[in-house]
């Protein structure tokens, strides 16, 4: 999890902001090296190499509740890929938010690494809507480290 | 495979060719009267709409060219600029309305969409 600079807090905070933040998608069965990349954009953008596609995905936050934390995700469907790899799908879906600033696209000012799932999914032939879920609520065993912010990106903006 | 569109598209010949553009912003407002932004998109995708002028014959190759050549307009096209002479890749935004005014005369009002 990368840590945001001050310049970057402060850049985010500003008014107008004249380069577009980008949120990157990707979506992993467990296990598999395929990875489907998507871009929040209306072109695609390149990423440490990789090749985000254009899409169109909406995130819902869910109200607050005593159940664990899932946010909802719904995203075009109408090249069936993200359809095609959920249906094939034996695995768990790993996801994967990174944002950047198109200014500097290969430098990642949040990273979610693996810490996203994807633990049910829905969708017809144009859209796809998905919960997403922390790593966390599958209860398994994760190796031992000290709990620090880089954990939770939702603080960066605190 | 990249398809180019009917000779009669290439002008705007009734009336004025507007271009409009979606804003690749996202912006708020409030009683105040300030309004802040920020960038959300990387590019400007821009609309145009004009009408033109067809012939029986035009709307034919037109209609030959939207079944076959666009798969019913589910493939881009390239389009020339009448002004500037820019070739843009557009999607049509729907099957034009043709209007037939008189015995092989019609007119058509297009909508294109850069992709």
């Amino acid at each position: 999890m990368p840590q945001p600079t001050t310049a970057q807090k402060h850049k985010v905070n500003r008014d107008p902001i004249s380069d577009a933040h980008v949120m990157l998608v990707e979506f992993q069965e467990d296990g598999q090296t395929l990875v489907h990349r998507a871009a929040v954009n209306n072109e695609d953008v390149t990423h440490n190499g990789n090749v985000y596609s254009r899409s169109s995905i909406s995130v819902n936050l869910p109200t607050s509740s005593d159940r664990d934390t899932g946010a909802t995700l719904k995203m075009s469907n109408i090249d069936r890929v993200i359809g095609r790899t959920i249906d094939a799908a034996t695995k768990r879906i790993n996801a994967r938010l990174i944002l950047i600033d198109t200014s500097i696209p290969d430098v990642a000012i949040v990273d979610t690494g693996n810490l996203l799932i994807v633990p049910n999914a829905q969708g017809d032939s144009t859209t796809i809507t998905m919960e997403l879920a922390p790593r966390a609520s599958l209860l398994e065993p994760v190796p031992f480290q000290r709990t620090t912010q880089a954990l939770f990106p939702g603080v960066w903006f605190a | 495979m990249t398809n180019t569109s009917p000779a009669f598209m290439l002008l705007p010949l009734i009336g004025s060719l507007t271009e409009v553009r979606p804003p690749s912003y996202a912006s708020d407002g409030s009683e105040l009267g300030s309004v802040r932004r920020r960038q959300r998109m990387t590019r400007d995708l821009r609309g145009f709409k004009f009408d033109v002028w067809a012939t029986s014959v035009e709307k034919v190759t037109f209609d030959a060219f939207y079944t076959t050549d666009l798969s019913r307009g589910v493939q881009s096209f390239n389009w020339t600029h009448p002004d500037t002479s820019e070739v843009i890749d557009v999607l049509l935004s729907g099957y034009p309305d043709f209007t037939m005014l008189s015995a092989d005369l019609y007119s058509a009002s297009i909508n294109i969409e850069e992709v």
